[in-house]
């Protein structure tokens, strides 16, 4: 941009201080000895700073720790924002995994037992469910000094609860904690739940020192940690990194192969979380895009991993706002969206053909619903019976603007739908203003994006979640409300823990139910991504957690 | 003069405030949901409607901004609702990243653009002139963002000499952590004599300043080079050609004082830009500053963050203008601006 | 017939003349003009001379997706298998559109507002100007992306945002012009001889002060489409199916390391469009102008 001032300049011989600096640094500039320069010599003294500038960065080439036996280091996608283990429900998980440890952990699928110990050694509970108790490790202490007793347990989820943020909503009200010996802890509830997995879930369950607590929120968000994992925070450059380095003291011991020093960057470009894998000045990169997934595969160094997970993507239909809210409207729908492109194309084969709004990865899931079908001319056929006039149908689908994925899905849906004759509005956004316009009946779209995984591995989560009769719409979306569907998924969820083939029973029927309703068009169960350098080893997927404790790592 | 100063003074606290206004309302006009981004990914209604409560959310807009601006008298801007810490502490904590990085590039901008304009006048039409004409008239129509992706494919990509982002070395930061002093990277390793930080930093604000500075550098030898022109030519100088006088006196005693005065507008227009331009060339590079601050403050509608960036910004954008027409009233005492009766 | 008309401006006779002799001299004003022109017939005439203008709309085709340049795909194609020297061309559309949309509406209301302000003086001029100064204090972008973010995501909200942030420099430059002019001689007659304040404004001021403006709407066509692609470059811009050179750019960032054409043609596109109206206003100065010179 160039804007033109006019101005003028009268001649003038009055220098002031001003023009003598200026006039000194550009005289110094050119004559950077004291020689009378000439227009080549000046060139010359040019291109011997540009050389000076370029060979400076040349030498100061400092790769990362890339390559080193006792440093990790994982390119996460933001930086920490939520330091206190009773509030954090994102992506602080990668740190708080290796920093904090829960009573109980998921085990990978295909392991003989559900859970295996964390700082609970064993556990049991009543026939009924409403009684569970944990007996604790013993000799494990805190990265502040302080005890690991069941004193701590108590404190670190009933504060949990009281604060209210977060995913804390897992844990029931009314739950009574007590501490019935230094360790040995018992919850009773109200109602039945399951109490095990809820203490193995990734938010909400971690244990920490109540000194610590005590110190409130704001301690935590200055970047200090006191919990009983295996790295202490060492230190925390906002914005930039934050390192861990070897709990000494780990009641886990540090025998076999284990990294030192763990240094987790923020990275927020995609293109460069790409380069950093790829040169070898990060070991794991969290944000790799859909697209450049086949490059990396083949690329030297580099190993992508890419394991079932609790992950499932959906487009929800708004059951209640014209045109959507006609059942073959919906229905037509369905057979407009092409499931295997979207899975093949799109996803690059990052994704499975989804069945129902469960994934098929969960426990519970209905293998006999329909499979989804793409077929264009049933789609019109459908849109015809609705008998809604064609300058009557027009729909908008909203979605995550920065997701690729989506983008292209809506994209390959428009043109679709545009040769039956439909119009579709493309309405992306952030989440903040499209979640906000989706619930609320008269700026929601008819279609929304949706991507849900589980707060403890339990199908109930999205029955509820997404599918529950809620009066001001929070995540259900689609505005559905079926009260069988209600009633059933309340008995699942009474049979959870008592009687698991009458709770699956219960949520089998309510998927059906669900799918026969048409809230959404369920397209894709999700693949984790791993991109990680081909010399670290040690790493086991579990699709309960997003991230794991980092600890099991090692480079060889 | 000091009655121009104090009324400029008021007027820019006017400024300030009619700023405030309009970014108030513009961020209050938004359609997010400031309360989603305060509780989190998968909150319930209960704590929805308690963060609106919290945040003050409930209340009419008027009532929400003489709210704010008390506080921001006392100091207080609010709490970022995405970073969950006080605006205040992340934008003094920003602010020497990216105030680092646009003064750089505007020194990088003057070092480079003032002696190519130079050259260029007093080689007019030879080979230097083409090239630098080509760069000044292709340096503003450069996409930032285009230019800073393929300085980086180039640069890092196929020759590596710099690095691909950030602010500074992993490394660098644990085992020989730089003091704060000023905030800034490159000032403070020097003053601690820190000479491993200060390569570091240094190698990695060369790509981003040059990025940054292009657009400025080319208009700066464009405005170089044209005021040398008009220089060159006055009566004044051909007559002292005439008499002999050595060319490099001329040079520098008349013609380089006469033309720098118009670059120096240029200078103040340059810092806006620049200032302007931080926001894309932080994103690509990973920038720890206002700029990448700013710009996911106002994606995800954290209305706090935004208010404060957004009038930090005006401010220091104000602020330099006016040092910008105090040098000009220095240099010259004749020329005055309209406002300036 | 009014005294007024006889006291001419300085510029009327001979011009023509000197204009040719002046694009003549200025190569590089012509080679602006013909890309301007070039890119006016892509947007007029871009379905007729595209390999595949449904590659501009629904085109997908998931067998050429990301290919790289060859005779099919001259610049390649993108995620969705379009072709992208199609796209890059229905992209002159757009582009040319926002411009020329958003230099009218700043200009609709700057050059009245300037107008007012500079020769109305005192108390009007007082108003007007802090007004502008408040939208002036804010570095480029800043304002555009704050609005645009708080309108939501579209193409006519960019051109909003874009108009409204842009509209005080109309309003600085036609004072700054009027002001200069408004001393000038033959308004000193003019008004001399009694002509109405409004005449002397439209007829004696309005056209005098036209160089500049023509000069900076010129400029401005080229300084919006740069900020449009980078509004959405940022996502707030154009969105999908819409084909604009920004869009295109940040639809591929992620990947483009593997992919450089995705974003290379794009931006090529933006760099020399933005360039040509560049070329286009620095010629239009030389000949408008001759007092100030590159």
């Amino acid at each position: 941009m160039i804007f033109y001032h006019p101005l003028s300049h009268p001649n003038t011989d009055v220098m002031g201080l001003i023009e003598i600096d200026l006039l000194f640094l550009v005289d110094g500039f050119i004559l950077c000895s004291n020689q009378i320069s000439n227009e080549r010599d000046k060139m010359a003294k040019k291109l011997l700073l540009l050389f000076l500038l370029v060979s400076m960065g040349f030498s100061a080439q400092v790769f990362g720790a890339g390559g080193s036996k006792s440093t990790l280091l994982y390119a996460a996608y933001a930086d920490i924002k939520d330091w206190d283990p009773s509030i954090a429900a994102s992506m602080e998980v990668l740190m708080l995994q290796s920093v904090y440890e829960t009573l109980v952990y998921y085990n990978p699928p295909g392991s003989k037992e559900i859970l295996r110990p964390g700082l609970a050694t064993s556990w049991n509970n009543s026939k009924d469910g409403l009684t569970w108790t944990f007996n604790l490790r013993k000799g494990v202490k805190f990265h502040d000094g302080e005890p690991f007793n069941a004193a701590a347990v108590k404190y670190s989820i009933e504060r949990t609860k009281k604060i209210g943020k977060g995913s804390s909503w897992l844990w029931p009200k009314g739950m009574v904690i007590t501490a019935l010996n230094d360790y040995k802890v018992q919850i009773k509830l109200k109602n039945p739940l399951p109490i095990d997995l809820i203490a193995s879930s990734q938010y909400a369950s971690y244990i920490f020192s109540p000194k610590a607590g005590e110190k409130g929120t704001d301690w935590f968000m200055q970047g200090n940690a006191a919990g009983t994992g295996p790295y202490k925070v060492d230190s925390w450059e906002k914005s930039q990194q934050t390192v861990l380095v070897k709990n000494d003291s780990y009641w886990g011991g540090w025998s076999g192969k284990h990294f030192e020093r763990i240094i987790l960057k923020p990275v927020l470009e995609q293109s460069t979380q790409i380069q950093m894998i790829k040169s070898g000045e990060a070991d794991f990169a969290a944000l790799i895009p859909v697209d450049a997934i086949p490059a990396l595969k083949k690329t030297k160094g580099v190993e992508v991993i890419t394991p079932k997970s609790w992950k499932n993507s959906s487009y929800l239909i708004n059951t209640q706002k014209f045109p959507t809210n006609n059942l073959k409207v919906r229905q037509a729908l369905t057979y407009a969206w092409d499931y295997n492109a979207v899975v093949d194309s799109i996803y690059n084969g990052l994704a499975t053909v989804a069945q129902g709004p469960i994934p098929k990865t969960m426990w519970g899931h209905n293998p006999n619903l329909p499979k989804p079908e793409f077929n264009l001319d049933k789609a019109k056929q459908l849109i015809q019976e609705s008998g809604i006039p064609k300058s009557k149908l027009k729909l908008t689908i909203a979605y995550i603007a920065t997701s690729q994925e989506y983008s292209n899905s809506a994209q390959l849906l428009q043109a679709n739908l545009a040769r039956i004759g439909v119009t579709l509005e493309l309405k992306p956004g952030p989440w903040g203003t499209i979640w906000k316009n989706a619930k609320s009946l008269d700026t929601a779209p008819n279609l929304q994006s949706m991507t849900w995984w589980p707060g403890y591995p339990t199908p109930n989560d999205w029955l509820i979640g997404l599918f529950k009769t809620e009066k001001s719409a929070v995540f259900n979306l689609s505005h559905y409300s079926n009260s069988k569907v209600d009633a059933l998924v309340e008995k699942g969820v009474n049979l959870e823990v008592t009687d698991r083939k009458g709770a699956i029973k219960a949520y089998q029927q309510a998927q059906k139910l669900i799918v026969e309703d048409v809230p959404g068009i369920f397209y894709a169960d999700i693949l984790t991504r791993i991109v990680k350098r081909s010399s670290v080893k040690g790493y086991t997927n579990n699709p309960a957690y997003n991230y794991q404790s980092l600890y099991p790592l090692y480079r060889e | 003069m000091k009655k121009y100063l104090l009324k400029r003074l008021a007027l820019i606290f006017l400024v300030l405030l009619g700023v405030s206004v309009i970014t108030f309302v513009v961020s209050h006009v938004l359609p997010g949901s400031p309360e989603a981004m305060w509780v989190g990914p998968k909150p319930t209604q209960e704590q929805l409607d308690a963060a609106i409560k919290e945040l003050g959310l409930d209340k009419p807009i008027a009532v929400q901004y003489l709210s704010y601006v008390k506080n921001m008298v006392r100091g207080d801007l609010g709490i970022s609702l995405r970073t969950r810490r006080h605006v205040t502490e992340e934008l003094s904590r920003r602010w020497g990243a990216t105030f680092e990085l646009v003064s750089f590039s505007l020194l990088l901008a003057l070092l480079i653009g003032i002696p190519m304009g130079i050259l260029s006048a007093t080689n007019k039409d030879k080979g230097l002139d083409h090239t630098s004409r080509a760069v000044s008239i292709s340096g503003v129509a450069m996409p930032v963002f285009w230019l800073g992706m393929i300085l980086q494919q180039v640069l890092h990509g196929q020759l590596g000499w710099f690095p691909l982002q950030g602010r500074i070395d992993s490394q660098i930061l644990i085992d020989s952590p730089i003091e704060t002093i000023s905030g800034f990277y490159l000032v403070d390793s020097l003053l601690t004599a820190n000479w491993a930080a200060f390569s570091s930093a240094f190698s990695h604000i060369v790509l981003p300043a040059l990025t940054l500075s292009f657009a400025a550098l080319a208009t700066i030898t464009r405005m170089s080079r044209s005021s040398m022109l008009d220089v060159l030519s006055e009566d004044y100088i051909q007559t002292s050609i005439a008499y002999g006088v050595s060319r490099r006196v001329l040079l520098y005693k008349y013609a380089l004082k006469n033309a720098l005065i118009p670059t120096i507008t240029v200078v103040g227009l340059s810092y806006g830009v620049m200032l302007g331009g931080s926001f894309l060339v932080e994103s690509i590079f990973d920038w720890p500053g206002l700029g990448r601050f700013a710009v996911l403050s106002i994606e995800n509608n954290d209305f706090p963050a935004t208010m404060g960036v957004t009038i930090l910004f005006a401010f220091t954008y104000i602020i330099l203008n006016l040092i910008v027409d105090m040098v000009y009233y220095f240099i010259d005492p004749r020329i005055k601006t309209p406002d300036m009766d | 017939m009014e005294i007024a008309e006889t006291v001419e401006s300085p510029k009327e006779r001979g011009q023509l003349h000197y204009i040719w002799h002046l694009v003549a001299r200025n190569p590089l004003f012509v080679i602006g003009l013909f890309i301007v022109a070039l890119l006016l017939f892509s947007a007029f005439f871009a379905p007729y001379f595209t390999p595949y203008p449904e590659d501009a709309t629904f085109g997908i085709n998931f067998a050429e997706k990301l290919k790289p340049p060859s005779f099919k795909h001259l610049f390649g194609a993108d995620a969705l298998g379009r072709d992208i020297f199609t796209r890059v061309v229905f992209g002159a559309r757009m582009s040319l559109k926002i411009g020329i949309i958003v230099v009218f509406v700043s200009m609709s209301i700057g050059i009245p507002l300037g107008l007012i302000a500079g020769f109305f003086g005192g108390k009007v001029d007082e108003i007007i100007m802090r007004v502008t100064d408040m939208f002036l204090a804010f570095p480029p972008l800043l304002l555009p992306i704050s609005i645009a973010a708080a309108l939501g995501t579209s193409i006519v909200n960019t051109m909003i945002a874009i108009a409204i942030s842009w509209f005080p420099w109309y309003v600085r430059l036609i004072r700054a012009q009027v002001l200069t002019v408004k001393e000038e001689l033959y308004v000193e007659s003019a008004r001399s001889i009694g002509v109405g304040r409004i005449t002397i404004m439209t007829r004696h001021i309005f056209p005098n002060v036209l160089s500049p403006v023509v000069i900076q709407a010129s400029m401005d066509m080229g300084y919006t489409i740069l900020v449009a692609a980078s509004l959405s470059f940022i996502g707030l811009g154009a969105q999908p199916p819409a084909v604009e050179w920004g869009l295109m750019i940040t639809s591929a960032r992620a990947y483009y390391l593997d992919f450089w054409w995705t974003v290379t043609f794009p931006g090529l596109a933006i760099f020399v469009s933005v360039l040509a109206f560049n070329l286009v206003g620095d010629g239009l100065r030389d000949i408008l102008d001759p007092k100030i010179r590159d």
